[in-house]
């Protein structure tokens, strides 16, 4: 029997198992993704980039406890997705999201295995799974989350975290001496004004579909070796929130680098709106201008209620590697009953 | 094959009932804050604990009552999760930390409790506040008032007396402080202390019914503490 039958029967399996305890459980959230609009190069469009599309899922996060506290923690977060510009079963897919179980190996320190973010950038520390605005991880890395181990610890005035993955982000598998080792030390989460410094290393694979079932397609079966140094830093600025990061490298020898800043402003007067606004600058190539993107996002973002939010966003390629671009896109999101 | 496993996906999802809303206010880094609360905690347990879990509409009602202003339905709808940190010196509990989201006057406003473990505050942080003068409702010289309370101090006694704005401007967020302390306090209390503090809220009721009766007079709601 394939490799590919035997995951999907052992997924099938886990699947239908965690379904059966979880859906009875209280930490369980539904999940739906709308996702629609209009761009010059596709006409009309069905999702945004690879990682949002119209989807339905859920979230399962439990806290395992004893008489001396918690001690592990669960969290398996999966969503079945429709890729408009597939055809047929193509179109259908698995995606998994975070898929890990972590060991509490004393105050602040853990252990963590299973599908989670590298420990590299603002990603692990925002939650981008459901909105139009993500962080450089997809430019800088190719995925927002792979398959592998984790550690993390304090170190006086500072928080730290290392991954060893497989480098190959929604899919598992390991090709060509696919991996990744990443790091990042921070200033503490729980201040408002946070920096971070961040480490990559690694080789990885860059796949055609952004999801973990069926496995994806490989671009190609080669991976890239990656080198990175990343600095990334939130803080509000008067009534807006203000995040940035940067990333610098090379891939195979050619020098990448980028960086991003986002701000956010809630309205006072009716605060379920908030405007946000993003640039995102990514070179796949210094020295060449035409390997350049850069992107202008405005959205706007408005909390119909505690479950459903709707955004509408707009993508502007003031610079493009591949055609430039301008897209506008309406989400709506639903995390709750 | 695969075609099957999301036909199972989709069919499990389909039939899934009693389920959560939005997320409340959890800690951003648990670990180093209650190491930072309780130098001699060893580890904590982490809850969540719905209003809705714990008496629906009538316990909202009640909340309602103890903190004489209406719940938001946006942040504080019955099925909002609030994470309660139940501080551990091995297997004595020696606290609680605890936070609450709250509208502010530029968005929502996170405060967060540490309490011994009979609801008395040994500390109080912003975790998030948007606001021009947000350093004043920062500064330790403010938050350190609210050491030493508990829920029957939010309910025998005018604070707004003892604990005085600290900015110029931006009165309605030391309101919007004060009713998200009360609100954390009073949750609190329901949750995890079995209402110990109910009996100083219904003496206070029934002397301030006395005292409405005699005096034949009606106060205003809306900065009510």
């Amino acid at each position: 029997m394939p490799i590919r039958k035997v995951y999907i029967l052992i997924l099938a399996y886990i699947t239908i198992s965690l379904s059966q305890e979880i859906v009875r459980a209280d930490n369980f959230y539904k999940e739906a993704i709308i996702v629609g609009g209009y761009s010059d190069r596709d006409q009309w469009v069905g999702k945004k980039d690879k990682g949002l599309k119209n989807s339905v899922g859920f979230e399962y996060y439990k806290k395992f406890s004893d008489e001396y506290g918690d001690f592990l923690t669960l969290n398996l977060q999966m969503r079945m997705a429709y890729d408009s510009k597939e055809d047929g079963s193509g179109a259908f897919g698995v995606e998994i999201h975070n898929a890990w179980l972590e060991y509490k190996l004393g105050l602040g320190k853990s252990i963590r295995l299973g599908h989670f973010d590298p420990a590299f950038g603002l990603e692990p520390v925002l939650d981008t799974h459901g909105t139009l605005l993500q962080t450089l991880a997809f430019k800088n890395i190719g995925f927002k989350k792979d398959w592998g181990i984790g550690y993390k610890d304090l170190f006086g005035d500072y928080d730290y975290q290392l991954a060893a993955q497989l480098g190959s982000g929604m899919g598992i598998m390991r090709k060509d001496g696919s991996f990744l080792l990443t790091g990042r030390i921070s200033t503490p989460q729980s201040r408002d004004t946070q920096i971070g410094l961040s480490f990559l290393y690694g080789q990885t694979l860059a796949s055609s579909q952004s999801w973990t079932i069926p496995a994806p397609e490989l671009i190609s079966g080669n991976t890239i070796r990656k080198k990175r140094i990343g600095i990334d830093f939130q803080c509000p600025l008067g009534l807006f929130d203000f995040k940035a990061e940067v990333a610098a490298g090379d891939n195979d020898g050619t020098t990448v680098a980028g960086g991003l800043a986002e701000f956010g402003y809630t309205v006072p007067q009716l605060q379920n709106l908030r405007l946000k606004m993003q640039t995102l600058y990514w070179s796949n190539d210094w020295e060449e201008k035409d390997a350049r993107d850069l992107t202008l996002s405005p959205v706007i973002e408005y909390k119909i209620n505690p479950k459903t939010t709707m955004r509408l966003g707009y993508f502007h390629d003031v610079y493009s590697s591949s055609d430039e671009d301008k897209m506008i896109v309406l989400q709506f999101y639903y995390f709750g009953l | 094959m695969y075609k099957k496993t999301v036909l199972i996906i989709l069919m499990t999802l389909c039939g899934t009932g009693n389920l959560y809303a939005a997320v409340g206010c959890t800690l951003n880094d648990p670990d180093r804050d209650i190491k930072r609360l309780f130098s001699k905690a060893t580890n904590y347990k982490t809850e969540f604990i719905t209003i809705k879990d714990h008496g629906s509409e009538e316990l909202a009602k009640e909340i309602e009552a103890k903190l004489a202003d209406k719940l938001e339905q946006t942040y504080e709808s019955i099925d909002v999760p609030y994470a309660y940190y139940t501080v551990l010196k091995k297997k004595q509990t020696i606290g609680y930390v605890h936070g609450v989201n709250q509208k502010g006057v530029y968005g929502g406003i996170q405060i967060i409790l540490a309490t011994d473990p009979n609801g008395v505050i040994i500390d109080c942080y912003y975790q998030k506040i948007t606001s021009p003068e947000s350093k004043k409702f920062k500064d330790k010289k403010f938050t350190k008032q609210f050491v030493g309370l508990s829920l029957a101090d939010f309910y025998t006694k005018d604070l707004k007396k003892k604990i005085k704005d600290p900015t110029k401007n931006s009165a309605g967020d030391y309101f919007a402080t004060l009713r998200g302390i009360k609100k954390n306090l009073i949750l609190h209390d329901e949750f995890k202390l079995n209402n110990k503090y109910d009996k100083y809220f219904y003496e206070d009721k029934n002397k301030d019914e006395k005292e409405n009766k005699s005096e034949n007079r009606k106060g205003p709601k809306s900065e009510d503490v």
